[in-house]
């Protein structure tokens, strides 16, 4: 077998059965793996209707062909379950080892059903394979958890697992591997909490192998070069990590404030910087398996109440904390951010979580008696406390860990939540970067950045420098991106490597990896059909074009300055093109020549 | 004009920020800044006499892409932003 | 020459050094392996230092291992009759087992152009000789007083 394992372990909770099963080879040609390939497992056997904190739910974690070789950036895996956040498909992305020792112990990936009696975990070492009990884990944070399974099963064992967050189902819950990557998106870490299942442990001795070693080596060769001497990757990122991206979004007034209510420019936004991050906290760079770019940032923060020792904070909590949060305190952010991992819960959704209370705050709409303390904007020990309270489900934490939506929508008050399909919306404001604005109400798994990545065009230049402000071609490119990223999040490579190499790098990684003569037409048609199964699924478990939009704030409250004063998102011009270069009908629905096409129609 | 310089432009230029007169365009702002910086920052701003493409220059938040270029022109109340080209998510 | 400073902790070394020696990704049979103490943030690569009094050589019955062209204490495979006692001899754990080839995984310089040196993304892994990369390492000191006592011009 060649890129892939060919094999999958399936795990039964309920009744503790555990079975080897065969890849089925026509679908990984078809899904490629990972994000792809788990939701077509998932979107076979699951009912999209499904509670998903039921036991009905399956939880499937799932590693790419390129996983673990030496493509560019080969350290990624999938998460895949019904979000209970959204109630959408739910698949989220994560790099560090734990991937591609899933790979190294022999399997593409495990399917988890229905839910376990009491906590467990699984171990995996090599062709042993058994739940164990995790009663004695239950309440340890991520990081006692992974150290305390360390030292239970092997030192070269990898971890991934949920702390408090998961177990409580905090509705944004993450699922963490190596203490802190994490698969963190739509509350993965929630469906493992209901399942019982505290962690997976997996350790492998066994190798992969690609169909044509030398070609392979030198596609990667060639595709590494190009991270290397790439500004973006081999210079941007090892050297500020990705918050970087602050100051450029916040100088382009497109850098959320106040809960996206103050525009898009945060007066101290250099403060929470990634060049502030560079210069006073940073200890070391750190890169997933196999990475050649390097972006994750070890830091430090020596003295003073927000002391800490850990990762990050990235662009997006470094925002979410920060701009959105109004504080400038980077020391707080990157103590909220470490909690964030420590209890397993997203800092997107938490910290935006955060913005949206203390504007209901602000308003009135929340009193000190209930929240325990004042909430305005700009509070820096605000984010901590209530990051803590909300991954222990403690005080107003228990309505916070509902997320903004279901926060705001108790106190009668929805529009003050930035969410698509009770999802977050990340860093970007889609007023003032238009494609961003259409990323977020056409992606499958509501608010979220990384399912195709305009920014890349609309702000930085890349490949091609496009106008932000305007409408025109977004929706093409928009349907480019999404097909281009489904392929990187399913082959098992980083998305970032799309900053420095494109389609015709990746077909040839595959092409090389697993002997599958696939034409760069083919692997597109592959994102292509991989959107669209995710959007199937969408449909039936309820969505609708209704779904597809923003919050009313991006829709009728003009941005008050910068560069796109007076905007709006203009998502009404957009969507009905976007559904129609989609092959979709005016309603949001695949036609059925399409579902031909992409051979979805079986 | 309030120049900002960014990520490892701040290298070169050893200050986050500067304010100039005068300057008509972009084109002469940036031969005046290169006046001041020298040489490395005048390497990573122009490649073979263009513009680099590996640089990204904001007037009040718009990119000169979409204004004029370098004959973009500028008053004296104007924000300059000067970024090399970076990226994250 | 390692510099653990710059490694980052990828293992793009062990990668390729499984994929040179067998054409297959498995850092297991890597003959180097990077070792992360979390607490102090360091990764260290390990490798075998090519010793200039191996243990491993003296210790082989068969008189398979020898200083090589490139200056590697390598392995013939021709004579090898895997005994493993070279693993029990090297007293820095860099010589280890190959279960599924039955061979013995040591590090050769891959002939002069060590693969993981060229894989290796921030640059912790220099092939070099040893007296140029002390020199470097007493400048960074040096330097250091240069900054601390140097006049100051700019």
């Amino acid at each position: 077998m060649f890129g892939w394992t060919g094999k999958i372990i399936r795990v039964n909770l309920k009744n503790r059965s555990i079975k080897k099963e065969d890849l089925n080879m026509e679908d990984a040609k078809h899904y490629l793996g990972a994000r792809g390939l788990g939701t077509k497992i998932f979107a076979d056997e699951v009912d999209p209707k499904i509670d998903p904190l039921s036991p009905e739910n399956k939880l499937i974690f799932m590693a790419g062909p390129l996983t673990g070789t030496l493509a560019a950036c080969p350290g990624r895996y999938e998460v895949v379950a019904k979000a209970p956040l959204t109630g959408t498909i739910g698949a989220s992305n994560s790099g560090g080892h734990f991937g591609p020792e899933m790979k190294f112990a022999g399997y593409d990936g495990i399917v988890f059903e229905d839910k376990s009696e009491k906590p467990v975990y699984l171990y995996i070492n090599d062709d042993l394979i058994e739940l164990r009990s995790a009663e004695h884990l239950w309440g340890k944070t991520v990081f006692e958890t992974t150290d305390e399974l360390l030292k239970e099963t092997s030192e070269e064992a990898r971890v991934a697992c949920i702390g408090p967050g998961g177990e409580k189902m905090v509705l944004f819950a993450t699922v963490m591997n190596d203490k802190h990557r994490a698969a963190g998106r739509s509350g993965l870490g929630a469906v493992m909490g209901s399942k019982n299942l505290k962690a997976v442990v997996v350790k492998g001795s066994k190798s992969i192998e690609v169909a044509k070693p030398k070609e392979f080596l030198d596609v990667c060769k060639d595709a590494r070069k190009k991270l290397k001497t790439n500004p973006v990757t081999g210079v941007g990122l090892p050297t500020y990590g990705t918050a970087i991206l602050i100051n450029i979004l916040n100088q382009s007034g497109a850098l959320p404030t106040r809960n996206w209510r103050d525009g898009g420019y945060f007066e101290e936004a250099d403060e929470t910087g990634g060049e502030t991050l560079a210069s006073k906290y940073l200890v070391r760079n750190k890169g997933c398996f196999g990475c050649s770019i390097g972006c994750g940032r070890v830091s430090k923060v020596s003295d003073g109440k927000f002391k800490v020792f850990g990762e990050g904070p990235e662009y997006e909590s470094g925002w979410a904390y920060g701009a959105d949060c109004g504080v400038k305190e980077l020391d707080a952010i990157c103590k909220a951010n470490y909690i964030c991992n420590e209890l397993g819960i997203d800092p997107i959704t938490m910290g935006s979580t955060i913005a949206c209370a203390m504007e209901m705050y602000e308003k009135g709409i929340v009193s000190k008696e209930e929240l325990g303390r004042s909430l305005h904007f700009g509070d820096a020990e605000a984010i901590v406390d209530f990051t803590r309270m909300t991954g222990l489900r403690e005080g107003f934490g228990n309505k916070m860990a509902e997320g903004s939506f279901r926060m705001a929508s108790a106190y009668g008050h929805p529009e003050l939540s930035m969410t698509v399909k009770k999802q977050e919306m990340p860093a970007y404001d889609g007023r003032g970067v238009q494609g961003m604005g259409l990323e977020y109400a056409t992606s499958n798994r509501g608010g979220c950045h990384v399912r195709g990545y305009l920014t890349s065009p609309e702000i930085l230049g890349i490949p091609e420098k496009l106008d932000p402000l305007v409408t025109t071609d977004k929706a093409a490119w928009l349907k480019t991106f999404q097909d281009l990223t489904a392929v990187v999040d399913s082959s098992g490579i980083c998305l970032f490597t799309t900053f420095a190499i494109g389609l015709s790098e990746i077909a040839a990684m595959l092409r090389t990896s697993t002997g599958i003569d696939f034409s760069d037409e083919d692997v597109l048609k592959a994102g292509e059909r991989i959107w669209n199964i995710e959007k199937l699924f969408n449909l039936k478990a309820g969505f609708t074009k209704a779904d597809d939009t923003l919050p009313p704030r991006l829709l009728e409250e003009p941005l008050p300055g910068g560069p796109a004063k007076g905007k709006i998102a203009e998502i009404d011009i957009m969507l009905p093109e976007y559904y129609a270069l989609r092959g979709w009908s005016e309603e949001g629905i695949p036609s059925e020549e399409k579902l031909k096409e992409l051979t979805l129609d079986i | 004009m309030v120049i900002k310089f960014f990520a490892y432009i701040r290298d070169y230029t050893h200050t986050k920020e500067t304010e100039l007169k005068e300057c008509e365009m972009v084109e002469e702002l940036l031969q005046v800044l290169c006046s001041i910086y020298g040489e490395k920052f005048e390497k990573k701003v122009f490649k073979n006499g263009q513009l680099s493409s590996e640089i990204i220059i904001l007037v009040n938040g718009r990119h000169i892409k979409h204004c004029n270029g370098i004959y973009t022109k500028l008053s004296d109340s104007d924000e300059i932003s000067i970024f090399p080209v970076v990226a994250g998510g | 020459m390692i510099s653990p400073e710059k490694c980052i902790g990828c293992r793009s070394c062990e990668l390729i050094c499984s994929f040179h020696k067998n054409n297959e990704f498995n850092p297991k049979h890597s003959a180097v392996s990077v070792l992360s103490y979390e607490e102090a943030a360091v990764s260290v690569p390990v490798m075998c230092m090519q010793c200039e009094d191996p243990s491993c050589m003296k210790v082989c019955p068969v008189h398979a291992i020898s200083k090589n062209d490139y200056g590697a204490i390598s392995i013939d495979e021709k004579k090898c009759i895997v005994c493993k006692m070279c693993i029990s001899a090297c007293p820095l754990g860099n010589i280890s087992f190959n279960s599924i080839e039955k061979k013995i995984v040591k590090c050769n310089l891959c002939d002069g152009d060590p693969q993981c040196e060229q894989f290796c993304p921030s640059g912790a892994i220099q092939y070099k000789e040893g007296t140029s990369a002390n020199l470097n390492r007493k400048k960074v000191i040096a330097e250091k007083f240069k900054e601390l006592f140097g006049e100051v011009e700019d």
